[in-house]
């Protein structure tokens, strides 16, 4: 075993990851028992408080959420601190990570140096953050740099950076002055092979720096990310000794491998009759991975449903899956796969719904034209043809709104699934049908079909209505009730706000220059109680010079907005590794945690703020230049306070409820 | 105007959604997904009366899944049709078998007496010229034959050339036009509407066999 390829780690830190309970499927998502080697009792011991800065806010505003998250102040519980010295280095984190410092928790990197490059500079967080430090001492070497400047200030330096540019709209001045936030954001992290599957090629798998592997229990491959049959079959034997090895030997299956000097990691997902395994070396945390072999699973199962998956097997236990599977099947794995890996996909790694921010009284009056549609057709569609019905904008994956029976929701891993499929079908350009899909709902009853009928609205904006009946013959009583409901959203003019046109008055997303928090790049906010978050619209500035670009304008560069959205999904991900466990249980109910990243050999910075309450969860990331904690502080209790006073508009509350 | 339902039929990855796509935007796309389970559009042609005059035809088209996983929902597709697609693929022998069991299928479980059923062959350009000749697998002779003996009408296309895709419609909807105009007349003269047929008031239910074209 530990002679294939170098790949596998002795037998010492194999036998230290064996350790598992029973998976608990929580809100969380997946929950492992068993701890990591930090003690919960840690974040007490810290003291380093906020109340202990000299710059806490003072404002009537900014009290409210101190007395929602129990009346505590939030702690500074990490001060991440990650060096990285060039963009050839791999992922960040084969830190030890949660060391136990007396006054912070720091991260430290350790990493092979086998790329050229001077060798990995680890700062002390106490240079950087230490306690009160009169930030005026800091040097500063460029004029973004606010540390300690009183807030007046940093509002005049945040309007120097955000350079006032006349409003281009449609190519014509629109004469209005409108900041833009630059979307210069350094990249610390290494720049591999992008959104490239390959599955032809022989080379190498262990060049790649993520690959997920499905195979039978029989050691059949399914499906493989990367790399060619003749390679993933010597692997599955070698995953099937292990999975069963730990099964023979120990009650519990096997979650990880980790191998902490080369950081990478192998995570284990048995569900008899299928393995799943990831293999990253990206640094993320044991449940994180596991996550997301459980949504590549429940493809499979929406797909197949897990009655007729262990029919297939039970009957013969060699049955190759792949002859059952369609190429439409490996088609969306590739993109989910995809997703997961080179995209700004925080859905799973929050286990929320990304929701459409709209006018609170203009999505009442969307859910109340359901519902009155619902009540006046209800000759046409008997209750219990429709489940559940959704508007939804698939751009990026955004929820309009919801229709539902009054106490059922469907679990966010299938709405995830289903959003994937919706826009499976756009971007194969058949806007002008409507399709009738057989899907399963793994978490909803993973033994059997439902029937979605879905409707494109409008191909520019990708926007769709779904409809879900558990009736395989309803097809026609909820076609016609779409063409009806959708008359009335005509006739009663919200269309507009279902189908935005880009650049329009009725604009559904917000930019992060609408949003009062200077010196902000980009964060997400989930509000936990709705299960949703919000983020700014991806502002993806192609040349540099036309701030003005939407995402749907730049696509002359995907391949830089696929870039950049890698980027960010790379510092939230880090950013929501500090605040949880390897198992994904969260270190603190409330706490906050600051990550500060560095290249060395640029002079390039980047400060991040992870912040929990019960609440909320917030992710932020600073401009460029921003070095002092204080300023993202503060900028992230205007940008809470904003989402808090807006919560009406962000998230979609109950939904059209009969 | 007048409202038909077609369904096509056929195996996978023979080109039913290609078939489709060419004749309701009339483009082809190289690299077409795989359907699932159905979809569904409409799209109208005009056909000649007998007095020379246009009628308008509306094809209500339900294009299925090849895949056999979903066989179990066909029945739901070809319930009602008036007009079924069987496709196969003129460089894959076995697909016209397939063609064969789905023309047993429909005229097992279909009764209407007046479906029409138009055997199609797809990707003929794949054995134009002299060079490509060896790649069809089905001869035109064979499977006309076949369509003789069966009552059906039959034709080869291309979707991606667009050879035959329209006329194989045009042809469907004047075959139709002419085995329901009697009884549309009756219709007609019922409800006084010279011609016309009122799309705007909704039909009972789709499954109801009462329907203007049933």
């Amino acid at each position: 075993m530990a002679s294939s390829n170098g790949n596998f780690p002795d037998v010492r830190s194999l036998r230290s990851v064996k350790s598992s309970q029973t998976l608990k499927v929580a809100n969380q998502g997946l929950k492992l028992g068993s701890k990591g080697a930090a003690s919960p009792t840690l974040s007490v011991n810290l003291g380093n408080t906020i109340g202990d800065t000299s710059l806490l806010p003072t404002g009537n505003d900014d009290s409210q959420y101190e007395d929602n998250s129990g009346g505590s102040l939030p702690r500074i519980l990490s001060i991440g601190n990650l060096s990285v010295m060039d963009n050839s280095l791999r992922s960040l984190s084969s830190a030890k990570r949660y060391g136990t410092a007396s006054n912070s928790i720091s991260r430290e990197i350790t990493r092979d140096t086998a790329t050229s490059g001077p060798a990995p500079i680890i700062q002390n967080d106490a240079d950087v953050y230490g306690t009160n430090t009169p930030l005026n001492t800091t040097p500063f070497d460029r004029n973004t740099d606010v540390g300690g400047a009183p807030e007046n200030l940093i509002d005049m330096l945040a309007e120097s950076i955000y350079s006032y540019a006349p409003s281009m709209i449609n190519g014509k001045s629109a004469g209005a002055k409108r900041p833009y936030v630059s979307n210069e954001i350094p990249n610390v992290f290494s720049v591999t092979e992008r959104d490239v599957i390959d599955q032809d090629s022989n080379s190498a798998l262990n060049k790649q720096d993520k690959n997920f592997l499905i195979i039978s229990y029989a050691g059949k491959p399914i499906y493989a990310m990367h790399g060619r049959d003749e390679q993933v079959v010597s692997f599955s034997g070698i995953i099937n000794t292990i999975v069963s090895y730990f099964q023979v030997n120990n009650e519990d299956s096997i979650k990880t491998i980790t191998s902490t000097n080369t950081g990478q990691k192998f995570a284990f997902l048995n569900k008899d009759p299928i393995i799943l395994m990831a293999y990253s070396t990206r640094g993320e945390t044991t449940s994180e991975l596991l996550d997301q072999l459980d949504f590549l699973y429940s493809y499979l199962l929406s797909s197949v449903t897990e009655r007729q998956l262990h029919k297939l097997f039970s009957r013969r236990s060699n049955f190759d899956l792949r002859t059952f599977l369609e190429h439409t099947d490996f088609e969306n794995l590739n993109d989910l796969c995809l997703q997961i890996t080179n995209r700004l996909y925080p859905d799973l790694l929050l286990n929320a719904l990304q929701s459409n921010p709209l006018r609170k009284s203009v999505r009442a009056k969307i859910h109340d034209a359901i519902l009155n549609q619902l009540s006046g057709d209800s000759d046409l569609i008997p209750r219990g043809t429709l489940l559940y019905g959704l508007l939804l904008s698939t751009r990026q994956s955004k929820l309009t709104a919801v229709v539902r029976p009054r106490g059922h929701t469907l679990h966010t891993t299938d709405l995830q699934l289903l959003f994937c499929l919706v826009r499976r079908h756009m971007e194969s350009g058949s806007a002008s049908k409507e399709f009738w899909i057989p899907v399963c709902f793994p978490k909803f009853n993973s033994t059997g079909f439902l029937y979605a009928y879905i409707r494109f609205l409008s191909p520019e904006d990708k926007s769709a209505m779904v409809l879900i009946s558990a009736q395989k013959d309803a097809f026609f009583k909820l076609k016609l009730f779409g063409d009806r409901l959708w008359e009335r959203l005509v006739s009663d003019k919200l269309t507009t706000y279902i189908v935005p046109r880009g650049g329009g008055s009725a604009r559904c997303g917000f930019r992060v220059r609408d949003i009062p928090a200077p010196l902000v790049h980009h964060f997400v906010y989930k509000s936990r109680r709705f299960v949703q978050y919000v983020m700014p619209e991806v502002d993806y500035n192609v040349s540099g010079n036309n701030p003005f670009l939407d995402e749907s304008e730049s696509s002359g560069d995907p391949e830089g907005v696929v870039e950049y959205q890698r980027k960010l999904q790379s510092y939230y991900q880090q950013l929501h590794d500090s605040v949880v466990y390897d198992d994904g249980d969260p270190i603190n109910k409330s706490m906050l945690s600051f990550v500060k990243w560095s290249c060395h050999g640029a002079s390039v910075e980047v400060v991040g703020l992870a912040w929990v309450t019960p609440q909320f969860e917030l992710y932020l990331l600073c401009n460029d230049g921003v070095r002092g904690k204080e300023v993202a502080l503060r900028s992230a209790r205007r940008v809470v306070s904003w989402c808090r006073k807006h919560e009406a508009r962000l998230f979609i509350h109950d939904g059209a409820v009969f | 105007m007048l409202q038909f339902k077609l369904v096509l039929l056929g195996d996978s990855s023979v080109g039913k959604s290609s078939i489709v796509h060419r004749f309701v935007k009339d483009t082809f796309d190289e690299l077409r997904e795989s359907t699932i389970g159905a979809a569904f559009l409409s799209q109208t042609i005009k056909v000649e009366s007998e007095d020379q005059q246009e009628v308008v035809i509306k094809f209500e088209i339900w294009d299925t899944a090849g895949q056999e996983r979903y066989k179990s929902l066909a029945p739901m597709y070809y319930r009602n049709a008036n007009a079924a697609l069987v496709v196969y693929d003129v460089t894959q022998e076995d697909s016209l078998n397939k063609a064969k069991a789905w023309v047993e299928e429909l005229k097992n479980k279909v009764g209407d007496e007046d479906l029409v059923i138009f055997l199609v062959g797809n990707k003929v350009d794949l054995c134009e010229g002299s060079d490509n000749e060896d790649k069809r697998a089905v001869a035109a002779t064979l499977a006309k034959q076949y369509a003789e003996d069966q009552g059906l009408m039959f034709d080869e296309v291309s979707a991606k050339t667009g050879h035959g895709v329209k006329e194989v419609f045009q042809a469907i909807g004047q075959r139709l036009y002419d085995t329901k105009k009697e009884e549309l007349a009756t219709r007609q003269r019922g409800n006084g509407n010279d011609g016309q047929v009122d799309i705007n008031v909704p039909r009972p239910s789709t499954n109801d066999t009462t329907g203007c074209c049933s």
